[in-house]
């Protein structure tokens, strides 16, 4: 009987969730409690980091960022006339400019159990301006995309998770593909790529903008393989994203601009 | 422990809410599916010392609290707990009497079958999960078993539970 119910709760909250919304959204506030007692040690260990250093190690730290600002300055400075040829150049052709995205600054706090899907959880939520569709991107590339919203934490669909794809370009000849999660958190394999089109191993992607979802021009991927088997239709490309999956805490989540709603 | 009341019966609550936290403790995303089935493992437990408290609603609502903890459908984790205590309760005569080896196989099917409807849930969702998904938790909650009767034996004794 019990069973029964239990069946039936599942096909409800598979095909009316809109409707279940609003218990949800205050259930998932008592959720919330759990992710943070388990993210308790975590912020305990880095408080013991930030208090017990000694004066040498953060000397040597403090020496060592200076070092790298000084580099990351001088590619700013490149940047700057990069971007004003890129912007007059874009006039030429009467395209759009670029916008500035604005980011938010998030940290991982929680994994999803369930092995089937790569879902992890993020403590910003619709308090601070978190919406579905979000894109989130660590420091090396594009991580996922932000699936349900709750007032302080928010849930974030990997682009490694099976049920995800996005469009991607080749950043060296802009070739435009789909790129399709695996359920294998280091591939990504991309969909319906002509036997003849010119990609190489080595090759990095970048999101293409194209499903109004992404911005464009954030690192995806890098092909780390193609086969080309005569017998079919398309050639075989696997690529191995570059955003750190498993080891980012520290992540952001971009504004782009646009707001739309529903998965993919 | 042959009458409806139970004392200390709080502590029980409190292994589930444990049980619940390390459940949801972040495990590095590439080990995800070695996690033992903690609460799944309790509710055997607890079923088996006093099935007087425990009965197949209460599998019920564990399970629809771990759903929404976990973030997972709801009802996924609720049929799964329900037809594993089901079981248990059936065979809980048979369950009392063998010694720690069979009860650890019979606990390693019932934690099988756990992991079965979890995963057929989510294969009927479209998601992709490996075999292996199906046997590693089962076997690690198997091992876990022992200590975990143990453990929970000698705290019982000690705090009182169930006197």
């Amino acid at each position: 009987m019990l069973a029964l119910i239990a069946v039936a709760l599942i096909i409800a909250s598979r095909f009316f969730s809109p409707s279940m919304q609003p218990v949800k959204d205050r259930l998932d506030g008592f959720a919330l409690g759990f992710y943070w007692i388990t993210d308790l040690p975590n912020r305990f260990n880095n408080w013991l980091d930030d208090s017990l250093v000694s004066r040498e190690e953060l000397l040597e730290e403090n020496r060592s960022l200076k070092g790298e600002r000084l580099i990351l300055q001088r590619k700013l400075q490149q940047y700057a006339t990069l971007a004003a040829d890129n912007a007059r150049l874009r006039q030429l052709m009467n395209s759009a400019e670029l916008v500035q995205d604005r980011v938010l600054i998030a940290e991982l706090i929680g994994v999803s159990p369930d092995p089937t899907e790569q879902v992890v959880v993020v403590n910003k939520g619709s308090e601070h301006g978190v919406f579905i569709g979000q894109p989130l991107l660590d420091a090396f590339g594009l991580m996922g995309q932000v699936i349900e919203v709750n007032p302080y934490f928010s849930r974030v669909l990997l682009i490694t998770d099976a049920s995800h794809a996005l469009s991607v370009q080749i950043n060296r000849n802009g070739v435009r593909a789909v790129a399709e999660g695996t359920g294998d958190l280091y591939e990504l394999k991309l969909r319906h790529v002509s036997n003849t089109i010119d990609v190489k191993v080595g090759d990095l992607l970048v999101s293409s903008g194209l499903g109004q979802r992404f911005p464009v021009g954030y690192p995806v991927a890098e092909v780390v393989s193609i086969l080309h088997d005569p017998g079919r239709a398309f050639a075989t490309v696997i690529a191995r994203p570059k955003a750190q999956l498993n080891r980012s805490r520290h992540v952001l989540l971009a504004f782009s601009g646009q707001r739309n709603e529903g998965r993919p | 422990m042959e009458g409806g009341k139970v004392g200390n019966s709080w502590f029980i609550g409190f292994s589930f809410l444990c049980a619940l936290v390390l459940m949801v403790y972040p495990l590095p995303i590439d080990w995800r599916w070695l996690r033992p089935e903690l609460l799944c493992l309790l509710a055997i437990y607890w079923v088996l010392r006093f099935p007087q408290l425990l009965g197949v609603g209460m599998a019920f609502l564990l399970g629809l609290v771990q759903d929404i903890v976990q973030g997972s459908l709801w009802g996924q984790h609720a049929l799964a707990l329900v037809v594993t205590i089901y079981i248990t309760q059936l065979t809980i005569h048979r369950l009392r009497t063998y010694g720690t080896l069979q009860q650890l196989m019979w606990v390693f099917l019932l934690v099988f079958m756990h992991e079965l409807f979890l995963y057929w849930v989510s294969m009927l969702l479209g998601r992709e999960a490996l075999f292996s998904y199906f046997w590693a938790p089962a076997v690690i909650s198997a091992l876990l078993w022992p200590l975990l009767c143990h453990a929970l034996d000698k705290l019982c004794w000690v705090l009182r539970v169930g006197v």
